[in-house]
C-alpha cells in the first residue's frame, strides 16, 4: 500500500493556481501594503495583521526575512540593546544577556519566529515580486502599489516587455531598507524629496531612527532603514533592535491612520 | 564692557546637571553682576503663550528648528532651507515633550542661535546682558577652510550656546576609540556591538551621565562670560578652564585636573568685572 495519497499532476497545479489565484484576487485590495519583507517590515506587518488588519507584503527576493538571517561577518547570531528584548520575549526567542542591557539570539531562530508570527497574525507574502510603482490618488496620496516577477528584471529586455499589475490599499508602508525604494520612486516622479545620509551622531541613530519612524506623506509610512534615507540619519550597520521598534511604531502610525479614514 | 545681567537657560533633558550649582558659580564668580536661572528657552517662549497660540507657536519654532539642521557635514545650511513635514513633526514631538530625550541631529550653531535670540525680549537683549542657553542637541560650525561643519561645545555670541552633547562628542576621544569602531563597522558588526567594542576603549573621556558634566559646564560658562568681557573666549594656557580644548584629555585637565582654575590673566578680567559691579552679589531663580 502507498504511503501517500494518489494525485494526479493536474490536481497538484490546479491546487496552486487555485489558492494564489484566490488569494492574490483577494488581496488585490488591502488595508496596507509592506513593501519589504525584512525584520521592521515584517514586524509591521505582525503588528497590523494581528489587529485585524488586512495586510499584504511585497518582497523581491524568495526568501523572506532581509538581514535578519544573520548578524555581522556571517556570524549567525544577533544583538539587541534594551528594550527590544521585549520584542524577543513576546516572539518567544530565546537569548543571552551577553552584559547588561545587551542581548544575544540565534539568527535563524530569531528570523523564522519573526516570520511565523507575522504568519500567525494573518499576514500574507507576494514574494519574488519586485515593487516598480506606486498608485497615486487625489492630492498625490499614495493608495498602492505597481509590482512585476521579480526574474523580469534579470532577463533580457526584448523578452520581458511584460506589463506590471497594479494593487490598491489604504495605506502603503516602505520597508525597503537602504534603498528606500518607494520613497525613490516618488522622488524620481518629483513628488516627494528624500534628505539622504546625514550628518548626525551615529551612536544616537537607532534612537533617532525609531523617532522618525512614522507617515512620510499621505499614504505612505517609512519604517526600518528608509526612515534613515528619508530623513538623512547616519547610514549605520544592522540594527537589529532599532528595525523591530521601528516596525512596531510604523504598525501605531498605521493604525492611527486607518482609525482616522473610518 | 560691563556685565548687569547673566541669565542662564536650563536643559532639563540632561539629568546630571546641577543648574543650581552653576547659578551659585556664576555668581561667585561675578559678584555684583545679576545673575539668574531660567528654564528651556523653547518651552519658556512657548509658555508665554495663550493656550490657543501655542499650537501655531509650536508649529512655527518647529519649522525653523527643522530650517538649522545639518543635513550634510559637507555643505552648508542654505537660508531658508527647505524642510520636510516628517523633520517639523519631529521637532513638534520634542517640543511638545518634555520628556522626549531621543537627540542626535546636528544644528548650524549660528542659525540656531539666531533663532534663541530672536526669542529673547527687546528689554533683555541688552549690549549689558549675556544669554547662555544650555542645550543637549549637538551644534556645529561651518568651517570655511576645510569647508565642512566641525561640531562645537560652545558658541559665544550673543545668546551664546552651550551643547551638553557636544561636551561628550566635539572633542575627540582617544584613537583607540575609533579604531575600534571602524573595525567593528569593517566585520559588519551591528550597531549595537559596535557601541560596545567601543565603549571598551573609551577611556576617560564625558558621557552624558556623567556627574562631572556639572563642573566641566562652569568652564563653558565661563568661556561665554569671557568673550563677552574681553571679545576673546579662548585661553593658551591648557590648564586655564578657558582653553579650547580638542580633545578630551584637554578638556578634562583644563577644566577637572588643573590646580587652578584660571590663569593670572584670565582671573584678573573677572576680577576686574566684580571691581566694576562693587562686588555686591544679586540673583534670581526664575
Amino acid at each position: 500500500m502507498p504511503l501517500f495519497h494518489p494525485i494526479d499532476e493536474k490536481d497538484v497545479t490546479r491546487a496552486i493556481v487555485g489558492s494564489f489565484m484566490r488569494q492574490f484576487e483577494e488581496y488585490a485590495e488591502s488595508d496596507v501594503i509592506i513593501v519589504g519583507g525584512g525584520p521592521s517590515g515584517l514586524m509591521a506587518g505582525k503588528e497590523l495583521a494581528s489587529k485585524g488588519v488586512k495586510t499584504l507584503i511585497v518582497e523581491r527576493n524568495n526568501y523572506i526575512g532581509g538581514g535578519f538571517w544573520i548578524g555581522g561577518y556571517l556570524m549567525n547570531k544577533l544583538t539587541v540593546r534594551a528594550p527590544a528584548q521585549e520584542v524577543l520575549d513576546e516572539l518567544g526567542v530565546p537569548y543571552e544577556e551577553a552584559q547588561e542591557g545587551l542581548f544575544v539570539a540565534d539568527g535563524p531562530h530569531a528570523c523564522s519566529k519573526l516570520i511565523a508570527a507575522a504568519c500567525d497574525a494573518g499576514v500574507k507574502f507576494a514574494n519574488m515580486t519586485i515593487f516598480e510603482d506606486v498608485v497615486l490618488r487625489e492630492g498625490n496620496r499614495v493608495a498602492g502599489v505597481v509590482i512585476n516577477w521579480t526574474p523580469i528584471t534579470s532577463l533580457p529586455r526584448e523578452i520581458t516587455c511584460v506589463d506590471p499589475v497594479a494593487i490598491e490599499s489604504k495605506i502603503v508602508i516602505d520597508s525597503t531598507g537602504h534603498d528606500a525604494c518607494v520613497l525613490a520612486k516618488l522622488e524620481q516622479r518629483g513628488l516627494a524629496k528624500t534628505v539622504g545620509f546625514g550628518a548626525m551622531w551615529v551612536e544616537r541613530s537607532e534612537d533617532l531612527l525609531v523617532e522618525h519612524t512614522g507617515e512620510f506623506m499621505p499614504g505612505l509610512i517609512v519604517t526600518g532603514m528608509a526612515v534613515s534615507t528619508a530623513y538623512g540619519l547616519p547610514r549605520m550597520g544592522p540594527t537589529f533592535g532599532g528595525m523591530l521598534l521601528s516596525g512596531k511604531r510604523g504598525a501605531e502610525v498605521a493604525l492611527e491612520k486607518l482609525a482616522e479614514m473610518k | 564692557m560691563f556685565l548687569s545681567e547673566v541669565y542662564i537657560y536650563s536643559e532639563p533633558r540632561c539629568r546630571s546637571v546641577d543648574f543650581q550649582e552653576l547659578l551659585s558659580y556664576v555668581k561667585g564668580l561675578l559678584p555684583g553682576t545679576r545673575v539668574v536661572l531660567v528654564g528651556p528657552i523653547l518651552e519658556e517662549y512657548i509658555n508665554d503663550f495663550e493656550d490657543s497660540l501655542r499650537k501655531g507657536v509650536v508649529r512655527q519654532l518647529a519649522e525653523s528648528l527643522a530650517q538649522a539642521k545639518v543635513k550634510t557635514l559637507e555643505s552648508p545650511v542654505p537660508d531658508g532651507q527647505s524642510v520636510i513635514a516628517g523633520e517639523v513633526a519631529y521637532e513638534q514631538r520634542r517640543l511638545k515633550d518634555r520628556e522626549n530625550v531621543v537627540f542626535g541631529l546636528i544644528y548650524d550653531a549660528h542659525i540656531l542661535s539666531a533663532l534663541y535670540g530672536s526669542l529673547i525680549a527687546a528689554t533683555k537683549s541688552r549690549i549689558e546682558h549675556l544669554h547662555i542657553i544650555f542645550t543637549n542637541q549637538l551644534i556645529g560650525t561651518w568651517d570655511m577652510a576645510d569647508r565642512r561643519y566641525h561640531a562645537r561645545t560652545v558658541l559665544c555670541g550673543s545668546p551664546s550656546i552651550v551643547s551638553l552633547s557636544g561636551i561628550t562628542i566635539a572633542p575627540a576621544k582617544e584613537a583607540g576609540f575609533y579604531i575600534a569602531r571602524r573595525s567593528a563597522e569593517a566585520f559588519g558588526f551591528a550597531e549595537e556591538e559596535k557601541m560596545e567594542v567601543a565603549a571598551g576603549f573609551a577611556g576617560d573621556c564625558l558621557n552624558l551621565d556623567d556627574p562631572r558634566l556639572t563642573e566641566v559646564a562652569k568652564g563653558y560658562i565661563a568661556q561665554a562670560v569671557a568673550h563677552r568681557l574681553s571679545g576673546d573666549a579662548f585661553c593658551s594656557d591648557p590648564d586655564c578652564r578657558l582653553y579650547n580644548a580638542h580633545r578630551q584629555r584637554e578638556l578634562i585637565r583644563a577644566q577637572l585636573d588643573s590646580d587652578s582654575e584660571y590663569c593670572v590673566m584670565h582671573q584678573e578680567l573677572f576680577n576686574a568685572q566684580a571691581r566694576t559691579n562693587g562686588g555686591q552679589w544679586t540673583s534670581d531663580c526664575m
